[in-house]
């Protein structure tokens, strides 16, 4: 199924292609076609959003296809005073936490200081290229995120977000959020080892 | 950016991308196609959101004014301080001092009220009138009565002066003069002849 490449909003400003916001007035007004375009931009980046803060497959469907209903029910009264990504993403989380309170799991949503990561393992095949080896130590380092400080990486490294828009997102403050990010990085930089790579 | 933080970016983006699954993109976009057909509203009558924020306003701004509008024309009128002190309360027994004053207050009045007033004013003009004339009468009185002590003081000459310029400005005295009085202003008349 062809889909356009993600593209952010002062990338789209600049190349003179349509913004997130005029593509969701565009479908607002019967153009299915944008809606397609809009979809094709986020799609990817919101299922690995999902997948990244430890949904299932199968969760992770239901939660894309709930954000998108809700835009899509939404569309007929949008109007474009956010930028639409803030907007896409502040629904992906608000259903992250009704879906972590409906299962009655530990959501670690006011939690403030990091948890402990483990070592870095040295249990990784050595086949694996030392750049592979890494990132798939990221990935498992990721899950052991607390659960602000994931969403603070996430929405700034998957969705392209500036710390501000993140902010708004987690309704708190920007100085807040960089503490956060500047805590993710240590912990994930600690657990991957990236410090003592220097070192070697 | 801390050079950790550059090279944990770098290493997130290489890391594997998952991708939504088909179906579920299909799904998706099976969705918007039936919520596109429920969006009725075209994107013209959405760029309409000036007009749209500004209706309100507007339609209360229209709807003072024409009431104001209403009243103006129905009820007493605006006048300003010192015309409302005269004009208030309505006198219909006195004749409005001023063509303004007397405008404005007939545009207040009722039909039958302005149709007394009206009366009432012709009935003062009459009462003046007849005023006018008593006291033109008097005067003319006064004056054949001061032309008559000329003549018994033998001041001929001078009654008949005063006796022809009062002719000259009332004519119809004329029937009223006595017979030494005629006497008197046939001959101011004829010297008056003579003199020219």
């Amino acid at each position: 199924m062809p889909f356009a490449q993600p593209q952010h909003d002062s990338i789209s400003a600049s190349t003179g292609q349509p913004s997130d916001e005029q593509l969701m007035l565009a479908y607002a007004g019967g153009d299915v076609q944008a809606f397609r375009h809009l979809y094709g931009q986020h799609k990817d980046p919101l299922w690995r959003f999902f997948l990244r803060r430890g949904m299932d497959a199968e969760c992770a469907e239901e939660l894309v296809q709930e954000v998108w209903q809700r835009v899509i029910t939404s569309a007929h009264h949008y109007q474009p005073f956010a930028r639409f990504t803030t907007w896409l993403y502040q629904i992906a989380r608000n259903l992250l936490a009704d879906q972590h309170r409906k299962a009655h799991r530990r959501f670690t949503l006011v939690g403030t200081e990091p948890d402990a990561l483990e070592e870095p393992s040295q249990a990784y095949p050595h086949s694996l290229t030392e750049q592979a080896r890494l990132a798939s130590r990221l990935k498992h380092c990721l899950g052991k995120l607390p659960a602000l400080q994931l969403d603070v990486f996430l929405l700034k490294e998957e969705a392209g977000l500036s710390m501000e828009q993140v902010a708004k997102i987690m309704s708190c403050g920007v100085e807040a959020c960089k503490s956060r990010w500047r805590y993710a990085v240590a912990s994930l930089s600690k657990c991957i080892g990236l410090g003592e790579q220097d070192h070697d | 950016m801390t050079d950790d933080e550059k090279r944990l970016s770098a290493l997130y983006q290489s890391m594997e991308k998952e991708n939504s699954p088909d179906h579920l993109d299909a799904r998706i976009l099976a969705m918007a196609e039936r919520g596109a057909a429920v969006h009725s509203v075209p994107l013209e009558s959405k760029d309409t959101s000036r007009w749209s924020s500004w209706r309100w306003p507007l339609s209360s701004v229209v709807s003072a004014a024409l009431l104001v509008g209403v009243l103006f024309f129905t009820t007493s009128p605006i006048l300003p301080p010192e015309e409302q002190v005269l004009s208030a309360p309505p006198r219909y027994d006195v004749m409005p001092s001023a063509p303004q004053q007397e405008r404005h207050e007939y545009q207040a009045m009722p039909e039958g009220k302005r149709q007394v007033a009206e009366r009432l004013e012709l009935d003062v003009a009459a009462e003046q009138a007849k005023e006018s004339r008593v006291t033109s009468k008097a005067l003319t009185r006064e004056r054949l009565a001061e032309i008559d002590r000329l003549i018994a003081d033998g001041k001929t000459k001078q009654a008949g002066d005063l006796l022809l310029i009062l002719v000259e400005e009332i004519p119809e005295v004329k029937v009223r003069l006595s017979e030494a009085q005629q006497t008197l202003l046939q001959d101011a008349l004829h010297r008056a002849a003579n003199s020219q």
